[in-house]
């Protein structure tokens, strides 16, 4: 790699709240409009098995306890199912190893806040009350990302294909005179069409070269990364956004996309391991070099991941003079 | 050593690509069926040798800025593929010679490889 370096931060997995891209899908969202509404609860007095049985099933991390009147009282975790069972103590009851500070947060609640509130507890879950301090929700990062994704779908499928051309070409205008302006420039991708996959990394590369303000280097550097990162939608997503942030200094490409999600980081950003089918490995692909391809020519790698819900890949790479 | 030279050495049939893109000069070339090793690995201007036929190498040689695709072992891609390479002006030739004698050629005439894994900085 030249200069600059992947930047992994594995236990970061949260949301970049500073970022104007989040600023702008969560504005005005509160957490009723994000959060679970059927929340599956238990109370002090029942045992702790039963709540390592219904979170086995339901495969959920956490479930808030209740009181007669539906106020929160606690919350158990796997943390506390482990402490639990360390004590070798079958019948159990939750009251006894449930975590009791709970952090609670209002329906009403802006969901930039709560965001922020992810990022400094670490908890994967906040339960939702409302102005009685009744349970009335749930909220997870991962409802969070799914609502963000809904949005961008929804953003996407509003514009018919020529709108999106006619997009396109003001852009290439954009880049052609105005050299202060950061130009944005979204794709849709289609999970699981291998035929279209690159074709969105071929169009920005296309756009990116015409306005020649960028040296081959840097456009080659741009689309490996935003190549990788597009296959990977097809690959393992269900449906994905790339959008491209486009100055003269740099680009910074953020894929997010609607899928298994990554459950292990660390594990998938070491060349060779991978999850992909045969039908994938015919192609070329799926051999486990996307990720540490991305991380080998961006100068900047984010890596945001909640299993079960999608991915949030952002890479960012500098256009430096007299590199090349 | 131009890419027509390269196609009479290999005795390899051009798919696409004209008088003008035969008269290419390659220097350097990758042999692989990994797409992601050639994202990997290569540099821009260089020849690839796969026995992939999919569109995708086509896509793959167009984001790396590679000069010209090699189909060994006689695999002729489909029209899809073909298709594709016309319209990102990308030299697309065909060989009957498996990938190794193939490359083994073009070294023993001076082309070397896009690798640098000598001075591998990672």
């Amino acid at each position: 790699m030249i200069g600059g370096t992947g930047r992994i931060d594995n236990r970061e997995r949260f949301f970049q709240v500073e970022s104007p891209f989040v600023q702008k899908l969560a504005s005005d969202l509160k957490a009723k409009d994000v959060m679970t509404y059927n929340v599956i609860t238990l109370a002090v007095d029942q045992k702790v098995k039963q709540a390592k049985e219904i979170m086995r099933l339901k495969k959920i991390s956490g479930l808030p306890i209740i009181d007669e009147k539906n106020r929160v009282v606690g919350i158990i975790s796997i943390d506390d199912i482990i402490r639990w069972l360390e004590e070798q103590d079958p019948e159990g009851e939750i009251g006894r190893y449930m975590t009791r500070n709970v952090v609670t947060v209002r329906e009403d609640q802006l969901i930039i806040e709560i965001l922020k509130m992810f990022k400094r507890y670490k908890y994967g879950r906040f339960p939702v009350v409302n102005n009685e301090n009744v349970l009335t929700g749930i909220i997870t990062p991962g409802d969070v990302l799914i609502k963000f994704l809904h949005i961008l779908e929804e953003h996407m499928s509003s514009r018919s294909p020529e709108l999106v051309r006619k997009k396109v070409k003001g852009f290439e205008k954009d880049l052609k005179f105005d050299n202060r302006k950061l130009v944005k420039l979204s794709f849709e991708i289609e999970g699981g069409d291998l035929s279209q996959a690159g074709e969105a990394s071929s169009q920005l590369k296309s756009i990116l070269a015409k306005s020649g303000r960028y040296s081959d280097d840097f456009l080659r550097k741009v689309a490996i990364v935003s190549y990788e990162a597009e296959v990977n939608v097809v690959i393992h997503a269900y449906r994905g956004v790339m959008t491209a942030f486009i100055s003269p200094d740099f680009v910074k490409i953020v894929v997010a996309d609607e899928g298994p999600g990554i459950v292990d980081i660390e594990l998938a950003l070491q060349p060779g391991w991978s999850t992909a089918s045969e039908q994938v490995r015919e192609l070329g692909f799926g051999a486990g070099m996307g990720l540490y391809n991305m991380k080998r020519w961006a100068d900047d790698l984010m890596i945001e991941s909640v299993p079960g819900k999608g991915t949030i890949i952002t890479a960012i790479i500098y256009n430096r003079k007299g590199e090349g | 050593m131009k890419l027509k030279e390269i196609a009479e050495l290999l005795n390899a049939e051009v798919l696409v690509g004209d008088e003008k893109a035969l008269e290419l000069e390659i220097t350097i070339a990758c042999g692989s069926d990994l797409m992601s090793d050639v994202l990997a690995y290569t540099k821009e201007k260089t020849l690839l040798l796969t026995g992939l036929t999919q569109p995708q190498v086509i896509r793959t040689a167009e984001v790396m800025d590679l000069n010209a695709v090699i189909f060994v072992r006689g695999k002729r891609p489909e029209q899809v593929t073909i298709q594709l390479a016309k319209e990102k002006n990308i030299p697309l030739l065909m060989t009957q010679l498996p990938l190794f004698e193939a490359c083994g050629l073009l070294y023993s005439k001076g082309v070397r490889g896009c690798y640098d894994w000598r001075n591998r900085k990672d």
